[in-house]
């Protein structure tokens, strides 16, 4: 990729962050980085689509490290769970027969799984020595018959963001708007109307999460024409153009697809969460407003009536669990405010959220929940992140797998919101399993029997001393009083 | 929290969890040197207790009968033990036998004391093989309460009573030890396997102990090959040598509460002290802990950071084993013992299904105890996540919720000797076993949704509207 289709795709008009200077995303700093490349960010966002062959060309880390090990989940056909990859070994590269391979491989993979396309993952050895995978890919379309489509996101390129942002760009420019959906069918429950149009943005069915929220969109009539990318396939992404209204659910990441489907096919977005109650009947809503059918607002708001009156009556007893706890959330992007929402809702103080990924826009939203002087933690460094457990008193740590280990090596209850997870948050029915696993971690007795220290042994010296004093008894005795009702 | 042990009284047994008494002691002679475990009883009585823990063990089991048939059922069978005894005296040579009585025999009445002093007076050339005599009647108690039972017949007969005048105890009075550093004794239940003793020792070693299994399943029933092809006793276990040397000990060290009774005796008799110890990180401090002050040494580091890893192991795993819902169903000692890992990682104890009544269950965090069988497990299975139990259980259970293997038979897995449950190593080791588990068995949270409304690719049109 050049570089100025790189300043092209960093500099995206519908991101609020887009100030000139900085030329949209922060460039990562040597030495002081955590997060995936490039590429990471590329495939994540396309992997989920099901049905299609995704090829990583290059050598083996690159799909060897990260194949099948997403918490997305997808009915039907699963072939993206396969990890395809050229593997490219000395020789490949020596010889400069990487794209001779490719085209070997492409070849092969339609002839073994007739997917309905194929996707081809650039990497940083085959950029590196300027494989025309363009041209391969052009070449294999034409040979083959079906869509080859290169996704050039090699590592080096830049952050996991920008590689979001690629995968969106590739989609607009070679996928979507590619085929016609079949016309719109009747409503089931009403007959006399056709469905609407839908289409989500950055939404990955973690665990199945996006289950939780499907059923509600059929009940109200909604057609989700595809989920990108989450439990879709190819032909569903082709159709995207043709969508009523669009829901971008993972804030940075790909806003210039909405942007794209707003500017050439007119398509209304907004910005929404699945998580906790209120952010899903306000998706709801949004979707309601922007179809704008009257009678569709008042199903909405009766649907949300009905739902939000059964959820709240089943989390009444674990609210009264969780109530008065605190906690500190590091995570990025929409899950900055999102996830603080679903916990205040369980009654759960935040004592601090990660914003490291958030844009200017996600921070005043955060500041609508947590007040002015929220705590907002642009640098999540494991000793900076306990500092602040410590300071504030947090009863837990909710984060991505990779500061999973950060808290539980202090000994610190811990909730995993990050996509290799196999807990479903989303959504209504998701919030109740949201507070089940808070429970889990926080009730659990084993926070004393790690933090005792051994008869023969001084008490060990963990990065949140004050922790230890605190009486997991208490919370024992309240899951089992809770229990015992 | 004090619970209702629920008492089975069903006429009918579906799934038996429990065994008899004379497997139980055989068992426990296994783990006793040059020893040879005599039923009295008719054939069955041993057959199907070899069977069941040959295919336990994968081991072979020498065992023996007195094959009681119609006529000695009839008229007393007590010419056959005596006669028997002295066959095996003669025939294989070995250092001990352990005579156990059956269901059939005990209804009889018979006295074994008697038969074993008759044995050494009708017979004098075999007074230094020592006859150990244990009444374990089918109708009662089960195997954990036969093994227990062995342990202290063991005891009571080799270094007390009539024979301990014996010459060769006589021997034992002034037998020196030669080993300066203290000795402790290690009374290992039925719960527990060759490997569970084997860290036990290594624990003792690694402060500065000697220590004396009995039985010694560590030494006999772990799976390996002897020099000779085959051998008419056990192989391997506790040596008569080191029984003799009991006495010396300077602690007793009880795993599992069936064997505080032989511990007593110890007391008693010889004035040792004793501490029962179970699983799990406290169980595991207070005897390291114990074992320290015992020596006087200090912990040496390898045992503080096996600690650590388990504390690591506990943080890994209480992810999937908090709160999570399970049945347990085992003899009364491994209950107790796995109860106390199970409540320290906050596993949801719904169901205890044991064999015998114990004092101690009433305290168990379950919320439902049963002594019964099996069959008390079948209303739980839509409930729990995982259960503990045996190679029953699991045709009981599987593959609908998957069984974590424990106690006997569990002749479908291999390794049996080689489940530690006992230390940090051992609590890890369930931690792992039991999070595996659910995890295999894991299935995604939400079905699939597919709306009618979702269309195929060749709906699709192409060319634009």
């Amino acid at each position: 990729m050049k570089r100025k289709e790189i300043a092209e795709l960093l500099d995206e008009p519908a991101c609020p962050d887009n100030k000139g200077d900085k030329g949209g995303c922060a460039r990562p700093t040597p030495g002081a980085t955590a997060g995936g490349c490039c590429f990471d960010g590329a495939q994540i966002s396309l992997l989920p689509i099901a049905d299609v062959a995704h090829i990583v060309h290059g050598p083996i880390a690159c799909a060897g490290n990260s194949w099948n090990n997403r918490g997305t989940r997808a009915s039907g056909r699963n072939l993206f769970r396969l990890g395809f990859t050229t593997d490219l070994n000395e020789q490949d590269v020596i010889m400069g027969r990487a794209e001779k391979r490719l085209l070997h491989a492409i070849k092969q993979v339609i002839e073994r799984h007739q997917p309905p396309a194929v996707f081809v993952y650039m990497t940083c050895v085959p950029a590196l020595e300027g494989n025309d995978v363009n041209a391969i890919c052009k070449l294999a379309e034409s040979r083959w018959e079906i869509p080859v489509v290169p996704v050039d996101a090699a590592g080096f390129y830049g952050s996991k963001n920008l590689g979001n942002r690629i995968a969106g760009e590739v989609m607009v420019k070679h996928v979507i708007g590619s085929a016609e959906p079949p016309a719109k069918p009747l409503m089931q429950h009403d007959p006399s109307r056709t469905v609407h149009d839908i289409v989500l943005i950055g939404e990955y069915n973690i665990a199945g999460e996006f289950w939780h929220v499907s059923p509600l969109l059929e009940r109200l009539g909604y057609r989700v024409l595809s989920c990108m990318s989450g439990d879709t396939r190819f032909h569903e992404i082709q159709t995207m153009h043709r969508a009523d209204a669009a829901m971008v659910v993972c804030s940075r990441a790909q806003l210039n697809v909405a942007r794209h489907l707003q500017e050439r096919w007119g398509i209304p977005w907004f910005e929404g969460s699945f998580y906790g109650v209120e952010d899903t009947s306000n998706a709801l809503r949004e979707f309601a407003r922007l179809v704008g059918d009257e009678q569709l607002i008042a199903e909405t708001e009766q649907l949300i009536g009905e739902q939000e009156a059964d959820i709240r009556a089943q989390l009444a007893p674990y609210k009264a669990r969780l109530e008065g706890k605190k906690a500190l959330l590091y995570t990025g992007g929409v899950k900055s405010w999102s996830v603080v929402s679903a916990l205040q809702e369980l009654g759960i103080e935040v004592v601090a959220t990660g914003t490291r990924k958030s844009t200017s826009e996600d921070k005043s939203k955060i500041r609508e929940l947590m007040g002015e002087d929220a705590l907002m933690l642009e640098q999540g460094g494991a000793s900076q992140l306990l500092g602040v457990v410590d300071q504030h008193n947090a009863d837990l740590m909710i984060a991505g797998g990779r500061n999973m280990y950060t808290a539980l090596k202090a000994r610190l209850p811990f909730l995993d919101i990050n996509q290799e997870r196999e807990h479903a948050y989303a959504g209504y029915a998701g919030m109740l399993t949201f507070a089940k696993e808070l429970c889990r971690t926080l009730e659990s007795p084993i926070w004393s029997h790690v933090r005792s220290a051994a008869p023969w042994e001084q008490a060990p010296q963990t990065g949140v001393s004050p922790q230890i004093d605190k009486a997991p008894k208490t919370d024992q005795a309240k899951a089992q009083e809770a229990r015992d009702e | 929290m004090s619970n209702v042990v629920r008492i089975a009284k069903d006429p009918l047994v579906e799934q038996p969890l429990k065994t008899s008494q004379a497997t139980g002691a055989a068992l426990a002679a296994m783990g006793l040197a040059g020893c040879v475990p005599l039923f009295h009883g008719s054939q069955g009585c041993c057959a199907f207790a070899k069977v069941y823990l040959i295919q336990h063990f994968r081991e072979p089991m020498p065992f023996q009968n007195t094959a009681v048939d119609q006529i000695s059922a009839v008229m007393g069978g007590d010419d056959s033990v005596v006669s028997a005894l002295a066959l095996i005296a003669e025939k294989h040579q070995p250092e001990m036998i352990m005579l156990m009585s059956t269901g059939l025999t005990e209804m009889q009445g018979c006295d074994l004391q008697r038969l074993v002093h008759q044995f050494y007076q009708d017979h004098p050339q075999f007074n230094d093989i020592v006859v150990v005599a244990v009444n374990s009647a089918d109708f009662s108690g089960s195997l954990q309460s036969g093994y227990a039972a062995a342990v202290k017949a063991c005891l009571e007969q080799v270094l007390l009573g009539p024979r301990a005048k014996l010459p060769l105890v006589r021997d034992n009075q002034s037998l020196a030890r030669d080993s300066q550093r203290p000795l402790v004794t290690l009374l290992c239940s039925s719960t527990y396997n060759a490997a569970d003793v084997e860290l036990l020792q290594r624990y003792c070693d690694a402060l500065g102990l000697d220590s004396i299994a009995l039985p010694d399943l560590g030494s006999s029933l772990d799976g390996h090959l002897a020099a000779d092809s085959f051998s008419p006793t056990s192989t391997g276990g506790t040596g008569l040598e080191q029984l003799r040397q009991l006495p010396h000990s300077r602690y007793t060290l009880v795993l599992g509460e069936s064997l505080l009774d032989s511990a007593q005796l110890l007391e008693r008799e010889f004035g040792t002290p004793y501490q029962a110890f179970g699983m799990g990180l406290a169980g595991s401090d207070a005897l390291i802990n114990c074992l320290c002050q015992i020596s006087g040494n200090p912990v040496p580091a390898w045992i503080s950071r096996e600690r650590r890893r388990l504390q690591d192991a506990l943080l890994d795993t209480h992810f999937l084993l908090s709160s999570a819902p399970m049945a347990l169903a085992a003899e009364p000692d491994c209950v107790l013992a796995y109860s106390a890992l199970l409540d320290e990682i906050g596993v949801d104890l719904q169901l205890v299904v044991t064999t015998l009544n114990h004092h101690a269950l009433k305290q168990l965090s379950a919320k439902e105890v049963v002594v019964g069988d099996l069959s008390a497990l079948r209303p739980k299975l839509d409930s729990v996540e995982l259960v503990l139990g045996n190679t029953h259980c699991a045709n009981l259970c599987e593959p609908a919720v998957p069984v974590h293997r424990l106690g006997y038979p569990c002749h479908d897995r291999f390794g049996n000797s080689e489940r530690l449950q006992l230390g940090y190593q051992g609590a890890r080791a369930r931690l792992f076993e039991m999070a595996n588990l659910l995890k295999a068995n894991h299935h995604d949270e939400v079905p699939a949704h597919h709306s009618p409304y979702r269309f195929q690719p060749e709906d699709l049109s192409y060319g634009g509207r």
